[in-house]
């Protein structure tokens, strides 16, 4: 049974006082919702810091991430060089923590291009539906056929290393989950009273679609998004890690462990604080993502209010 | 059921035509002037012209790309530009040990994710289900490449119980080729020890392959043991006094598989990402070191042609399991 929501200006009335009802009933779902996934409580913990890390960076670090200093190379984790020095004497703490503003910026980028392209074709094949929806879901399938990294990794070969090349060729391979999705949404949300009531009125395809049905797409894509950002992360370090993505000398993790590799036996501190960085960033995401979904579930709505 | 594999070939034609779109249109997009690169860098203009003609690069895209299909039906994925050999031969002689790589980290996979999954679900909340869904979100959140580091600096550098890397200890000659798997091939040659050498070879870099995937392996089996357990079958199972061992491993199981089944033909293909990572790690003579080594020296014919086949045989285990999944479940139809 879906329940009856009057378009906005109906109800203009009542808006503040809506609005206090609306920070309730969501407070009381953050409340259930940390009840069920404890989990999800970490996670956005560890992205609010990775966040405050990001935009903090030049104060948190000790040291400038770029700034050579051959006597002290290879140094082990001290307290002057928290996590060691690389194999230029370069401070590995400082890179880890600068290379948080990288990871961060790849990860919104890929998302906000890959889902604007997932949108467009999604919202296209479900509104226009026919042979539009056909040709538009044919080629999602296309793309859908081949192996993300293996894809993402011939594109950013075309396109030539580099960070911003890995970027595009990541967003070019990612948009297809948000195109099915995205599509499956405004499906469902095609024959709702409330887009019967806009076309009744008059409001032309395009409003239709970006006024009244995506809006209501945004909860599963913020949960895709967040799932997603962490994998984003992982990519791009493994493209890295082979060499395209990012190059030297860019402090971005899955390139500290490649140049680091080498150093692993005797300097393990170079390749191993990166990758534990990684790993909690994507560790953060996944967890957050799932609290999201808990939180953002239309089933939850009401529960013990 | 025929007509169903039959429809289902068919769409693979149209999905194949795709590909190969979509890797002509990467392929054109390559940076460099690929007549230039053919004829090496001392050759003058009018050289580079006439190799240009006898390329057909100077013909119109899709002409181009005719030809291009036309090669690529015919099996011609191009010439390296380093070893100067036709790259589907080199390919040839990589992918068995990549599909060894692989086939043994599905094998871990399945096998430690299904257990790992059914036991949680056995006893949800308690120390197993713990330990399992511990393992599970650091497993999917662990970069691979980084996961074999660590296991060559642990294992093979300070314990000394597994070897660094490479198919077989240096200086072991590797089995006449049967099946280019050394596991498979040692065996058929009665070789024990040279059995014993592959396969604690293959342990660590299967393995790290196989740990994202085994993470993800037993959340589903658990979730999907749990839905199960519930079901009313398994309730009238209990009541009519089977013994609880045989109602899970056998009745409850079945049913279960279900989920975590479909997972399998996705799972080919991150392993097959993931091999290009683990194999450079571990310096595994596969397809994704011959790519990793591709990539270094901009060789473009090479990372176009593993990209190819990486890609046939993705699509190809999706189908299989598409169709395996209709064997084993006769509700679904299509």
């Amino acid at each position: 049974m879906t329940k009856y929501e009057a378009p906005a200006a109906v109800l203009h009335i009542g808006f503040w006082s809506r609005m206090r009802e609306r920070g309730s009933e969501m407070s009381e779902r953050m409340r259930i919702a940390f009840r069920r996934n404890p989990l999800g409580a970490l996670g956005l913990f560890l992205i609010v810091s990775l966040m405050l890390m990001a935009v903090f960076a030049p104060q948190i670090a000790t040291h400038d991430p770029y700034e050579i200093n051959v006597a002290e190379r290879l140094q082990a984790p001290s307290a002057k060089h928290l996590f060691g020095t690389d194999a230029t004497g370069r401070d590995v703490f400082s890179r880890v923590v600068h290379g948080s503003r990288i990871s961060l910026r790849v990860a919104v980028m890929v998302i906000a291009i890959a889902g604007t392209i997932g949108a467009v074709v999604g919202a296209a094949a479900g509104y226009l539906g026919g042979l539009a929806s056909e040709i538009l879901m044919r080629i999602t399938d296309v793309v859908l056929a081949f192996p993300t990294l293996v894809l993402a990794l011939a594109v950013n070969a075309a396109l030539g290393p580099g960070l911003e090349s890995a970027m595009l060729a990541i967003s070019l391979v990612w948009w297809t989950g948000y195109a099915r999705m995205i599509r499956g949404q405004v499906l469902a949300a095609k024959n709702e009273l409330y887009v019967e009531a806009a076309r009744a009125i008059g409001a032309s395809t395009w409003r239709v679609v970006v006024r009244h049905i995506l809006p209501n797409c945004i909860s599963p894509t913020i949960v895709q998004a967040t799932l997603d950002a962490g994998y984003v992360v992982l990519t791009t370090a493994g493209l890295s890690f082979i060499g395209l993505g990012a190059q030297p000398p860019t402090p971005e993790w899955g390139f500290m462990v490649s140049s680091g590799r080498k150093f692993m036996l005797d300097q393990w501190w170079w390749p191993t604080f990166p990758g534990v960085f990684i790993t909690l960033t994507v560790i953060g995401f996944n967890m957050l993502g799932d609290f999201l979904r808990d939180l953002l579930d239309p089933r939850l709505r009401g529960i013990g209010a | 059921m025929q007509r169903y594999i039959f429809r289902r070939l068919v769409f693979m034609v149209f999905v194949m035509i795709g590909i190969s779109l979509v890797l002509f249109t990467v392929n054109y997009l390559l940076p460099g002037d690929p007549a230039q690169v053919a004829a090496g860098w001392q050759a003058g203009p009018e050289q580079v012209e006439a190799i240009r003609k006898r390329m057909g690069l100077d013909k119109p895209a899709h002409i181009q790309y005719l030809t291009y299909m036309r090669n690529l039906l015919r099996g011609d994925l191009g010439t390296s530009i380093l070893s100067r050999r036709p790259v589907l031969s080199d390919i040839k002689s990589y992918l068995p040990a990549s599909l060894e790589l692989v086939f043994a980290a599905m094998l871990l996979n399945v096998l430690v994710g299904f257990t790992l999954g059914v036991f949680s679900a056995l006893r949800p909340g308690r120390l197993v289900d713990t330990i399992s869904r511990f393992f599970s979100t650091l497993g999917m959140g662990m970069p691979l490449f980084w996961v074999g580091l660590l296991g060559q600096l642990l294992l093979s550098y300070k314990l000394d119980l597994l070897p660094f890397g490479g198919r077989l200890t240096p200086g072991v000659t590797p089995p006449d080729t049967i099946t280019g798997f050394y596991t498979i091939d040692a065996l058929l040659a009665r070789d024990l020890p040279l059995f014993k050498d592959a396969l604690v070879h293959m342990l660590m870099p299967a393995a790290v392959l196989a740990l994202p995937e085994a993470a993800v392996t037993s959340r589903l089996m658990r979730s999907s043991m749990l839905d199960v357990l519930l079901q009313d079958y398994v309730r009238t199972a209990r009541a009519k006094g089977l013994r609880e061992r045989r109602i899970v491993w056998v009745h409850a199981l079945k049913n279960a598989l279900l989920v975590p089944l479909t997972m399998v033909g996705m799972q080919v293909g991150w392993m097959l990402s993931g091999s290009l990572l683990v194999e450079s790690v571990f310096s595994w003579a596969g397809l994704g070191f011959f790519a990793y080594h591709g990539i270094y020296m901009r060789d473009f014919p090479v990372i176009m042609g593993f990209t190819f086949v990486m890609t046939i045989i993705f699509v190809f285990s999706n189908l299989l399991v598409d169709i395996l999944y209709r064997y084993i479940d006769p509700r679904i139809t299509f």
